[in-house]
């Protein structure tokens, strides 16, 4: 393999990029909390005007 | 039925609001300020949300665990409340902890899933906690719920440790934990707020869950009794 080559191959083990990985993640459980806040949210105002 | 003596809504708004506000903080450090991992690269900014998810899951079931145990030996519809909401919160943790490391997994692993003890238990943990869900909303008399119910959670409870020591116990793809004297203090603070965030955060909307889950039993149960005259209890 010539030398200028070589230099352009991460070592091996080192994952490299991956971006659209960690901007999934966090959207998804972003998404999670902010469906489940929602869901919690209705429910207890819809316990609280079912109560008056 | 009188209401259980259940903590303010305001409480639960507050910790919902604090909550929010260490996510943010934590999620912006995580992602612009902490530095690359040396082997994983910006890949590993998903321990960020992973670890917090992973530890309030086990954190909420134990708590959950515990509100069973009190109302099997106390009694109390207080106990069952703050056990249904607790397992909900628990269960999308649990949920999103199994999503994130799926995610994880596929840059690093080279797979989006693989049956590793570490894996296979989480997914236990959350099949367990939607079984305990389901069987609460399939019962309709309360007594029985609370109780069946409070026993299931004491039995899937086992699965808790052998999470949390799968990584020791068996050889897995899953890294063991770390510890503060194993993590760069720039990997710490983003951890730590994140954690609190999402402690803060699941708190306070099991608060506002467990007011709905009182409700619901108050209404199942009806008004209180009059109180017995004097001798009724005599004639009858």
């Amino acid at each position: 393999m010539a030398p200028a080559l070589l230099l352009q191959v991460p070592p091996p083990g080192i994952v490299e990029g991956g971006w659209e990985y960690v901007v999934a993640a966090y959207a998804i459980t972003a998404a999670g909390f902010l469906i489940y806040a929602a869901s919690v949210f209705a429910r207890h105002r819809r316990s609280e005007e079912e109560e008056k | 039925m009188i209401l259980p003596r259940l903590a303010s809504p305001n409480l639960a708004f507050a910790l919902v609001a604090l909550g929010v506000l260490l996510l943010l903080a934590g999620s912006y450090y995580g992602l612009f300020v902490s530095p690359q991992e040396r082997y994983m690269g910006d890949v590993q900014r998903i321990m960020y949300v992973h670890v917090p998810s992973a530890w309030n899951a086990l954190l909420l079931f134990t708590l959950a665990m515990g509100c069973a145990l009190a109302y099997l030996w106390r009694g109390g519809w207080g106990w069952d409340a703050h056990h249904e909401a607790l397992l909900e919160a628990s269960a999308v943790l649990s949920f999103l902890l199994c999503v994130q490391g799926s995610i994880w997994a596929k840059p690093t692993w080279g797979v989006w899933w693989d049956w590793d003890p570490r894996l296979t238990t989480t997914a236990v943990m959350l099949l367990a906690l939607l079984g305990i869900l389901a069987l609460r909303s399939a019962v309709d008399d309360p007594e029985k719920r609370a109780t069946w119910s409070a026993v299931a959670t004491i039995i899937a409870f086992v699965d808790v440790p052998i999470v949390y020591f799968s990584v020791r116990w068996w050889n897995s793809l899953h890294q063991m934990q770390s510890s503060p004297e194993t993590v760069s203090a720039p990997f710490i603070v983003p951890l730590r707020l994140n954690a609190f965030g999402v402690l803060a955060l699941m708190g306070g909307l099991a608060l506002l869950r467990a007011r709905v889950a009182a409700r619901r039993t108050a209404k199942e149960l009806g008004p209180a009794l009059p109180p017995m005259p004097a001798g009724a209890a005599l004639e009858a």
